[in-house]
């Protein structure tokens, strides 16, 4: 029962792809089995596993960064009213940045190379996680920071206790949308900023117009990205909601 | 829960053994006790620029382990050159300058691609480069790769009297589709590609040389200074000799090739065949010339060339294109 909506949805989008390959030819739109062929072939070679492992590698690299410097600058930023209003039309700058800016410039100032997809993604990335991040620690109960220096807690038993749970549910739905996006501006960076890694191989494939090599890359990312989304992001997105549900009912 | 914690084991795992590749690629890059490796950013559409280093490589006249890399499109390798990233570079002598204009770390080092773009076209009524000058003002020119250089240096011989045609540009696959498809009958493409494309299409024919109608209206050789080899001028501050080495060793493949240019492309490394075939490239020869001329010898050529490209913004004296691109200290 609960595999129908996926099952559904793979034959409509089979069922359709079919269709556009039977319009536009196989010179423009290889059929499913076409491309099924040559992922079958591409998943016993070495290398596609690396060039998928080597994204992987970046995007969560560039993730990594993003989160732990937002963690650090989000609490110190949250702490003070003042700093988060001082702050808030730079954040909003930042995030206004598209993409591809980034891209252009660190193309310039790195070459291409893995430095270009991890800045990226650290530079998507880091702006939304840092504005949860400070916004959640600005909306943790005053009071109870109060009476934690009433009592003279430790600074780092305050963070163990107090800031980091309280920051939970905004860290995961902020860590929702960045691990999405970190997937997707990945392979976009190495499609122009890099020659290796699953984006450089769709610009080969486009390049060399290898139309079925380029459908089983298109394969391999949107297979990767309901794999995260299954394992990474929806987990995130519901323990975000039963966290903050559980305030809730506390409060 | 298990199929999750299964997929995101794999993912962990997928991403530590992409990080150990990339760390472990990084410093296999960097020089090695008892040899001298340097990275050398190519392509694989290439073959007479490159020829001489592959050759003089396998000769042994070179002495260093070359760690290869391709550039994807000049936007690609523009991006290398700012950033300094690299040790050897082979591409276009424009885009060698543009990056050196702007402050990049290079000094190029030889010219070895002088004969490379030329007029194609199906339609019955086009056989001589007459006939594409009697064509109407406007007309479309499909071109590749984008930005061409072949592009600038008709548009500077619409003052010989050449009209002012569209030219539409594309990516070299994108345009042999096209080709195929016949949506395009009148095309602008260097070599080797009009090798590949010329089998591709057989209905198709070379009409004319740019670098000959080049010499024909202006009385110059009918040569261009196009492609060549450049070197990171951070890492002649480690290898203080390399550059004069190249310069040497390069010069010295043009006459072995000259006679037995095949020897040239055996020399090449064998990932290239997967850009263009064997057979093809060596078919393309007969088209292309092996010439190998030093920066400095080539310099007056090279300026010329350049402001045909951007006109009016590389002469060294105004101190747009450093001196030192052309090796001088």
């Amino acid at each position: 029962m609960r595999g129908i909506p996926v099952f559904f949805s793979l034959s409509l989008a089979v069922s359709l792809w079919w269709g556009c390959s039977l319009s536009f030819g196989t010179m423009l739109v290889p059929s499913p089995f076409e491309v099924a062929q040559e992922l079958a072939r591409m998943a016993t070679q070495p290398e596609t596993w690396l060039t998928l492992a080597i994204t992987v590698a970046r995007g969560a690299a560039g993730l990594l960064a993003a989160m732990a410097c937002a963690l650090i600058l989000g609490i110190a930023a949250g702490s003070s009213a003042t700093a988060m209003r001082l702050l808030t039309p730079l954040v909003a700058a930042l995030q206004s940045c598209p993409p591809i800016l980034w891209i252009t410039l660190l193309m310039v100032w790195a070459g291409t190379g893995s430095i270009v997809p991890m800045a990226v993604v650290f530079a998507t990335v880091f702006p939304p996680l840092f504005a949860n991040i400070a916004q959640g620690c600005l909306a943790l109960d005053r009071r109870l920071f109060d009476m934690a220096r009433l009592y003279r807690i430790p600074r780092r038993k305050i963070l163990h206790k107090i800031t980091l749970p309280g920051l939970t549910p905004y860290l995961l739905a902020g860590l929702s949308y960045a691990a999405a996006a970190s997937w997707k501006v990945t392979a976009v960076a190495e499609f122009l900023g890099s020659s290796s890694g699953i984006g450089a191989q769709i610009f080969w494939s486009y390049r060399m117009l290898e139309i079925p090599r380029l459908f089983a890359w298109a394969g391999i990312v949107i297979g990767l990205g309901v794999t995260l989304e299954l394992t990474v992001i929806a987990p995130l997105r519901a323990s975000s909601e039963a966290f903050t549900g559980k305030i809730r009912e506390e409060a | 829960m298990k199929i999750r914690i299964t997929a995101l084991a794999v993912l962990l795992i997928l991403a530590a053994w992409g990080g150990l590749h990339l760390i472990s690629q990084k410093t296999s890059s960097a020089l090695q006790p008892g040899q001298t490796v340097l990275s050398v950013y190519t392509t694989g559409q290439a073959t007479t620029p490159q020829m001489p280093l592959w050759k003089a490589l396998a000769d042994g006249t070179l002495k260093f382990t070359p760690d290869t890399h391709y550039w994807k499109n000049l936007d690609d390798l523009r991006g290398l050159l700012l950033a300094g990233k690299g040790d050897i570079w082979v591409g276009h002598v424009d885009g060698f300058a543009q990056a050196a204009m702007r402050g990049a770390p290079i000094q190029l080092v030889s010219v070895t691609g002088w004969k490379k773009f030329y007029l194609l076209s199906s339609r019955p009524r086009i056989r001589t480069f007459t006939d594409i000058r009697n064509l109407p003002e406007g007309t479309e020119i499909a071109s590749t790769p984008p930005h061409s250089p072949g592009v600038a240096v008709l548009r500077a011989l619409e003052k010989y009297g050449l009209p002012s045609f569209a030219y539409a540009p594309h990516e070299p696959k994108q345009l042999s589709l096209k080709v195929m498809q016949g949506k395009a009958d009148l095309l602008l493409m260097p070599e080797p590609l009009v090798t590949v494309l010329l089998h591709k299409a057989p209905h198709l024919r070379v009409v004319a040389s740019v670098e000959e109608e080049y010499g024909n209206l202006t009385g110059k050789p009918a040569m261009l200074p196009i492609a060549g080899i450049a070197v990171n001028t951070e890492t002649l501050r480690h290898h203080p000799g390399l550059a004069e080495t190249l310069e040497k060793a390069l010069t010295a493949e043009e006459a072995p090739l000259l006679k037995n240019p095949t020897a040239g492309l055996n020399a090449m490394p064998e990932a290239f065949g997967e850009f263009i075939p064997r057979p093809l490239a060596l078919a393309s020869l007969k088209r292309d010339i092996v010439r190998v001329r030093s920066a400095r010898e080539s310099k007056e050529m090279i300026l010329e060339y350049l402001n045909m490209l951007f006109p009016g913004r590389t002469t060294s004296t105004s101190g747009m294109l450093p001196e030192t691109f052309f090796g001088a200290r």
